[in-house]
């Protein structure tokens, strides 16, 4: 008895020829996403480098300087020459006669009388955040737009133990002035504090101090940071930006690329060396690994990067507080008020006073919360000490409420606000913490705005997109853990392996370049060239 | 036909495709944590500033003054 045949078991199924189509269509976009990869790598090598060096450079800089950018500098306290303010030969009410008169002004917000150098003249401050008018006080001619003569005498009163060595024109952005670009110089400063100060040239007042330090920063940061080669703010930001975004598309190909090896399982391995040269298969996969370990790191360093240039530069106005400003101001001092001359308010604060031996600086003539106020300094590096004028009574601090009456007129749309806390906070003017009074407003940017308490100076603008800054800039700058070191060297690490993609990129490509390059000098040397001996067709006229 | 080595999670109808390696894994997996830290540090503390912020009230100003204005 035989068994029953057993069916046959089927047939295996044929393996199933690849297909073509879709195998050509892997190879096709892998090697144009490859193309535009290295393209990309090799035209973004130097921006990338800049980003690298320069944030490397700023991180050193910036590593042990004493108070930060700011800079440490001792200011003199007297001008070298001892010209006492009551010598003015023209009186402070006539100079603000004269500004009504000539230029409409119904209020200013401060009219200022003080020695530099040899001179002595009068500022007038029309509004919080207007360019000054400079007139000597003797004379009584227009000194502004103050020339570089003048400006040096500036500069070499300011730092102790310092002179002046040079001065050029260098136009400055400033947040306490509403104009775009303040009229400005740049005077050297050689002796015992080397520095440069940026110094308006309305009425000779340091915009910003800058030493060895600060200048390098600023250079590698303008330069190779944020690419703004001249004052063309629009255009080096849109290159800066086309950088980013040819970054971000660098990234995300290197990612497709590594993704794109999960190959489908038909397609046959390529052969060995027919997509990476033999010699160099170590920096292929350091640069696919370290490449894919930080990408999405330059990712994110890409998009912060791009919002704190976009507060840093186009919308620096808003970031530093300047929307805020109230252009339809109208507080400070009628211009037609009666003023004490600077005899008298010398005479009437004299006791209170404490300036030894050498003449009174500078004397201040304001309205502080409809009362009017001297404010009188013996020193210029500290602050003037704030008397009201109807008593010469000294005042210590103005009351929270005054010196918010004081903000709010110059909070755009007059928006309300409220006290929120005393702190202190930087005055560049003096390059020190002055006490202030910290209040909020309400207006489109929800400001936070800090009033000197003595003399109701508006010394910081905070926006609500300010105040966030912090943990943007602190990704930025890798500062991470709290511990300076620790940060350090994650940054140095973050850099450090940028840095080997970048140069395991061109180390692939370079031979492929070589190659391409002498393929085409062979090509040149094969093509048949014309006989010098040939004759032209053309006539000699036509050639 | 499949192989072993062959990725099961594909669309009907669609090729198979092999696995990344491992090394290739483990470098998109490093790099997927190390964004993940960075970002979520940065949503935690820009999430901690924006409460501090809006926690913001009128203070008690000095010398007994009225606050406001």
């Amino acid at each position: 008895m035989t068994a029953p045949a057993a069916p046959p078991p089927p047939a295996p199924a044929p393996p199933r020829a690849p297909s073509a189509v879709p195998a050509r269509l892997h190879a096709a976009s892998r090697g144009r996403v490859a193309r535009w990869h290295r393209w990309l790598g090799l035209a973004l090598t130097v921006p990338l480098l800049g980003w690298i060096a320069s944030s490397a450079a700023m991180m050193l800089t910036t590593l042990d300087a004493p108070n930060g950018l700011a800079g440490s500098y001792t200011l003199t306290a007297h001008n070298s020459v001892d010209v006492p303010l009551d010598g003015a030969r023209i009186a402070p009410e006539a100079i603000l006669r004269r500004v009504r008169a000539e230029h409409g002004l119904e209020r200013v917000h401060a009219l200022r009388l003080e020695s530099r150098g040899a001179w002595l003249w009068y500022v007038v401050k029309p509004t919080p955040y207007a360019l000054a008018m400079t007139f000597d006080a003797h004379t009584g001619a227009r000194l502004d737009p103050l020339p570089d003569s003048l400006l040096a005498v500036v500069a070499g009163e300011a730092l102790r133990g310092s002179r002046v060595a040079r001065v050029e024109d260098a136009p400055e952005y400033n947040r306490y002035y509403a104009v775009d670009r303040v009229p400005a110089v740049r005077a050297h400063v050689v002796g015992e504090q080397p520095a440069t100060l940026v110094l308006s040239r309305d009425e000779g007042r340091t915009l910003r101090r800058l030493n060895a330090a600060t200048r390098r920063f600023e250079w590698w940061y303008r330069t190779f940071h944020v690419n703004q080669f001249t004052d063309d703010l629009g255009l080096w930001t849109a290159l800066l930006y086309a950088c980013a975004a040819g970054m971000v598309v660098l990234v995300v190909l290197g990612y497709r690329l590594v993704w794109s090896r999960r190959r489908p399982v038909a397609l046959p391995r390529p052969a060995a060396g027919a997509t990476a040269p033999p010699s160099r298969p170590g920096a292929r996969t350091l640069h696919r690994h370290l490449g894919a370990a930080v990408g999405g790191l330059v990712l994110v360093q890409l998009a912060v990067g791009v919002y704190l240039w976009l507060c840093l530069g186009p919308l620096e106005d808003a970031f530093r507080g300047k929307a805020s400003f109230n252009p339809a101001w109208r507080g400070g001092l009628p211009t037609d008020a009666r003023l004490a001359d600077a005899a008298a308010v010398l005479a009437r604060t004299r006791g209170e006073l404490d300036g030894g031996a050498r003449p009174v600086q500078a004397i201040e003539w304001r309205r502080l919360g409809g009362r009017d106020a001297w404010l009188v300094s013996p020193r210029r590096d500290e602050p003037p000490r704030v008397f009201e004028s109807a008593t010469a009574r000294p005042i210590a601090a103005l009351p929270p409420a005054v010196a918010g009456a004081i903000a709010r007129e110059e909070m755009i749309g007059r928006a309300p606000g409220f006290y929120v806390a005393s702190a202190p906070q930087l005055w560049m003017d003096l390059n020190r913490p002055v006490p202030t009074y910290r209040f909020r407003f309400a207006d489109p940017w929800t400001t936070d705005v800090y009033v000197a308490q003595a003399t109701g100076e508006v010394i910081q603008r905070r926006p609500f997109f300010w105040r966030l800054f912090d943990p943007l800039l602190a990704v930025h700058m890798f500062q991470l853990t709290g511990v300076a070191a620790l940060d350090v060297a994650l940054l140095a690490l973050f850099q450090a392996v940028v840095l080997t993609v970048l140069v395991t990129g061109w180390r692939l490509e370079l031979p492929r370049l070589r190659r391409g390059w002498r393929e085409r000098a062979a090509a040149l040397r094969s093509a048949p060239r014309p006989r010098v001996s040939d004759p032209s067709p053309l006539t000699p006229v036509e050639r | 036909m499949s192989t072993p080595a062959a990725t099961s999670r594909t669309a009907p109808g669609a090729r198979p495709r092999r696995p990344l390696p491992p090394a290739d894994r483990l470098s998109l997996a490093l790099g997927a944590l190390l964004t993940t830290v960075v970002l979520g540090w940065l949503a935690w503390h820009l999430g901690a500033a924006v409460l501090r912020d809006r926690a913001v009230r009128p203070g008690v100003p000095p010398a007994g003054e009225e606050h406001g204005h």
